[in-house]
């Protein structure tokens, strides 16, 4: 129905890469092919291969930080691009490939249609998409019973980096983003600041190349750091 | 004066010239030394005023009043570090920015010149 609105919006595909030169080219490639009229900007977070060349000649804006920041610093350089080239919606898309660009249309037309401010991919709404451990899915409910306290509604993956944005959450992103753990912490920092959060289901592939950053007993230091984060996030004062 | 006062003095006092010298060559800004000269005040009050350690460990209920210099090392150590912290806090942010910043320069600047070059 809103297809003709959906598709007069500028869209910007916000990459944040790090070494990532394995993969960056199909990713750039298929979101491309998949969602037309759409802007890819790779934020090269100071990688030490060839990612910012791959990415070029893949056809995206390379933005490259002059050193490595980590993923919060990437994305909000993003924004930062987003708003300055006046685009209505900033999708954030992983550069390893674990994200089909076939939802990005959706995620866009769910946030017109719905009146979002964000609308957040989440591997578990539907059942059976995501396959996890045991102790990956005990994590997975812990964060969500937080989440639940902290946000005041139900966030069932509350870690997912992708993620659409409309111009209102851009522009008061760009200004501000979390630093330590941002996925967790963008969703309280905009139900704070009275922001409309959705989830849509959407499927997750394994990555391509790469690997996680967290595994085995380190994930649950992971977590105790990220609920540390969660919570002292929900509590900061508001600066002006 | 006991012998460990006057060593005490001119430890502190030492300690105070450094900083004040270190001012003065621009290695060290005022805003940051503020509380490294309250410090070295600080002890060198404890050195010349004997009596006041030995006042305040009563209040404390220390027996041996040298001891009581502890406690208040550590709590200026404390507020240094943090205080400190603080800064590299502040100044992580802004260095966070201008990368950023440059970033987007450097992309608009290539932008421009590749537009030229067609």
């Amino acid at each position: 129905m809103d297809q003709n609105i959906t598709q007069s919006l500028r869209v910007l595909a916000i990459v944040p890469a790090y070494n990532e030169e394995i993969t960056i080219q199909s990713v750039i490639q298929e979101i491309l092919d998949k969602v037309t009229g759409i802007v890819v900007c790779v934020v090269n977070d100071g990688s030490n291969d060839k990612t910012a060349e791959v990415a070029k000649e893949s056809g995206a804006v390379v933005i490259s930080h002059p050193f490595n920041m980590g993923i919060g610093a990437a994305v909000q350089t993003g924004f930062i691009y987003a708003i300055r080239n006046d685009f209505d919606v900033a999708v954030q898309v992983d550069a390893d490939g674990q994200h089909d660009p076939s939802f990005i249309m959706k995620m866009v037309s769910e946030l017109t249609q719905m009146n979002a401010d964000v609308v957040s991919g989440s591997r578990f709404i539907k059942k059976g998409g995501y396959k996890s451990s045991f102790l990956r899915r005990i994590g997975i409910v812990v964060f969500e019973v937080i989440n639940r306290i902290v946000v005041g509604q139900k966030i069932t993956d509350s870690t997912s980096g992708f993620r659409a944005f409309n111009k209102r959450a851009i522009a008061f992103l760009a200004d501000k983003y979390p630093e330590d753990y941002p996925e967790p912490e963008v969703l309280i920092i905009l139900k704070k600041n009275g922001y409309k959060v959705m989830e849509i289901p959407v499927d997750m592939r394994n990555r391509q190349g790469g690997q996680s950053s967290i595994k085995g007993y380190k994930s649950l230091h992971y977590m105790a750091k990220v609920i540390l984060a969660i919570l002292m996030q929900s509590v900061k004062v508001e600066e002006k | 004066m006991k012998e460990i006062q006057i060593i005490a003095f001119f430890a502190a006092l030492l300690m105070l010239v450094c900083i004040l010298e270190l001012i003065r060559r621009r290695k060290l800004k005022e805003r940051f030394s503020i509380l490294w000269l309250f410090s070295a005040i600080i002890l060198i009050v404890f050195s010349l005023w004997g009596k006041l350690l030995e006042i305040l460990a009563k209040l404390m209920g220390i027996y041996y009043p040298p001891l009581v210099l502890i406690p208040i090392i550590m709590f200026i150590a404390v507020v240094l570090f943090i205080y400190f912290s603080i800064i590299v806090s502040d100044q992580s942010e802004k260095i966070k920015t201008l990368a950023q910043k440059i970033a987007l320069l450097e992309q608009k600047i290539v932008n421009q010149n590749e537009s030229k070059n067609i």
